[in-house]
């Protein structure tokens, strides 16, 4: 294997690992945001969440969709 | 300051009291050692003129196990018995309690240890009966027995805990088993004059564990 | 109910910024490592992996020194949000270990001929990768979400302060009992390549920082669901026990 074949695995990995993470991390925010909307449907905790939850994208898009 | 030093010995004299009376320990880490050293002898070849460094390796292995396994056995009964839970409902600084346990950890390995190191010296006709020697083995066992009390009540308190122990223990002690190890062939092979930045580590390991430990350890057996 | 929405929204484009920032400055600097940098005279293109080895490695240990700051917070102030942040930086930090090891190898292959040495400081990444491994084992194995938070942030404490003895007493090891000896080109770094280094180091600092936003949005919403999850069930309980 020529030092360029190297290189380019080297590199392969590393990209395709770091795209597999994202990606994981995706999916992990869309199973919050489905596991909250199964707990929050036909309650009213939902409501609670803005006032006392982080800025995260995920609250805001649960609020967001449940107000919409 | 006088109490805890107080608290501490009577710490230690229960340990020692309930290891005479049920016999749980010792035997048992004592037979292991000196099996593991015997077995390392068909492992690799402790009997050539290069034993030395080879030998060294098989005893701090054979300490380390042993002293894991001892370790091990020893917060597990005490969980088990709930003498942990009733020692922490005593008015004793953590921190204290935490002392107590290591001096008794120590004691054990250290007893292994002593008698261990002869009977290795007989079986493979090396001479170990230097000053030097003690020391690496006081230095090493107070490192081990120091970090090894934490992560060992650490480990009791989750699911596998025989495996959790050595998976905690083996990464952080591994400049222990370096330096040991080394300052050990060094000493067996004459070449003392290397000695120094060794023993300066453990040395520095030591008091900088035992520190961190004496003060996290009340985080730990809180509930 | 009024909704916090722009701010939450401000918060997310935020962090997509960043990522952007961190994917644009990753681009220049590879474009630098792979096509603007000399080639090297000793070892030829597989130097090039280093423009990604390096700077992971480095993120590596800045993971953890996170992971060892929020420790000693959590232990101290005993706020959740510190273990948030710590697990965060240590799942990260683990990814980026591995890989470090992974190109590591990949650049010590063609280079010294051999997939792995022991020599100090990939010997200590190897470790590092162990204590992180610890980390998780212990927290899967600890039982309840507190005790995992407490014990883990003790690991993140001791297996920092370790790290540097580590490298220490394995360096030691191989001075005083030479193996083989492998050194990387004495020469100083030409510009080019100096600037393609730091461009990707900041590329891949910035990366981190992105996916810290991430991970630690995510970490902080499983608890908090595990929170309300609790405070249902116990309302249902209350209700059902009143009834």
């Amino acid at each position: 294997m020529s030092n360029l074949s190297y290189l380019f695995i080297a590199f392969l990995i590393t990209w395709i690992v770091i795209a597999g993470y994202l990606w994981m991390l995706g999916r992990q925010v869309q199973n919050l945001k489905e596991e909250v909307e199964s707990l929050t449907e036909g309650t009213d905790i939902g409501a609670d969440i803005p006032e006392r939850a982080a800025r995260t994208e995920l609250d805001s898009t649960v609020v967001g969709g449940r107000q919409g | 300051m006088k109490r805890a030093v107080g608290q501490i010995s009577i710490l230690i004299w229960k340990d020692l009291l309930t290891e005479v009376r049920t016999k749980d320990l010792f035997g048992g880490m004592f037979v292991f050692a000196v099996l593991t050293i015997v077995t390392f002898n068909f492992a690799f070849d402790l009997t050539g003129v290069n034993r030395a460094p080879s030998g060294s390796g098989a005893l701090w292995v054979a300490f380390n196990f042993a002293g894991m396994l001892g370790l091990g056995r020893s917060i597990a009964l005490e969980r088990d018995r709930g003498s942990l839970d009733g020692l922490l409902l005593c008015p004793v600084d953590r921190g204290t309690i935490y002392l107590g346990k290591f001096v008794g950890n120590f004691l054990f390995i250290t007893l292994v240890e002593v008698i261990s190191v002869p009977i290795f010296a007989a079986l493979f006709n090396i001479n170990v009966f230097q000053l030097s020697l003690l020391l690496v083995l006081l230095l090493g066992t107070v490192g081990f027995a120091a970090v090894g009390t934490l992560l060992a009540v650490m480990a009791a308190s989750t699911r596998s805990r025989e495996v959790m122990l050595p998976v905690l223990m083996f990464p952080i002690l591994l400049p222990v088993v370096i330096a040991t190890v080394r300052a050990t062939t060094l000493i067996l092979t004459g070449q003392t004059a290397d000695l120094g930045p060794w023993l300066n580590l453990l040395g520095a390991y030591d008091l900088l564990f035992l520190l961190i430990a004496y003060v996290v350890f009340e985080r730990v057996v809180e509930e | 109910m009024a909704i916090n929405r722009p701010r939450s929204a401000r918060k997310s484009n935020g962090g997509m910024m960043l990522g952007l920032l961190a994917g644009v400055t990753l681009a220049i600097g590879l474009y630098l490592g792979l096509v603007y940098a000399p080639e090297d005279a000793v070892q030829g293109n597989a130097q090039r992996i280093f423009y990604i080895h390096v700077p992971m490695a480095w993120v590596a240990f800045l993971a953890f020194f996170v992971v060892f700051c929020a420790g000693i917070m959590f232990l101290w102030k005993r706020d959740p949000i510190w273990d948030q942040i710590a697990r965060s930086s240590a799942e990260i930090g683990l990814v980026f270990t591995t890989l470090v090891l992974l190109t590591g190898s990949f650049w010590g292959r063609p280079i010294w001929g051999t997939w792995w040495t022991w020599d100090a400081r990939l010997t200590t990444t190897l470790l590092l990768w162990f204590i992180y491994l610890s980390y998780f084992m212990l927290r899967a194995y600890a039982g309840e979400r507190d005790r995992a938070a407490r014990f883990s942030a003790v690991i993140g404490i001791i297996g920092f302060i370790d790290v540097p003895i580590i490298y220490m007493s394995v360096d030691w090891w191989r001075t005083l009992h030479p193996g083989p000896v492998f050194t990387s080109s004495g020469a100083a770094m030409p510009n080019s390549m100096l600037l393609a280094m730091l461009v990707c180091l900041l590329g891949f600092t910035l990366l981190y920082a992105y996916l810290m936003v991430l991970k630690f949005g995510i970490e902080q919403s499983k608890d908090k669901l595990l929170d309300y999850q609790y405070a249902l069930a116990e309302r249902e309980a209350e209700g059902a026990v009143t009834a």
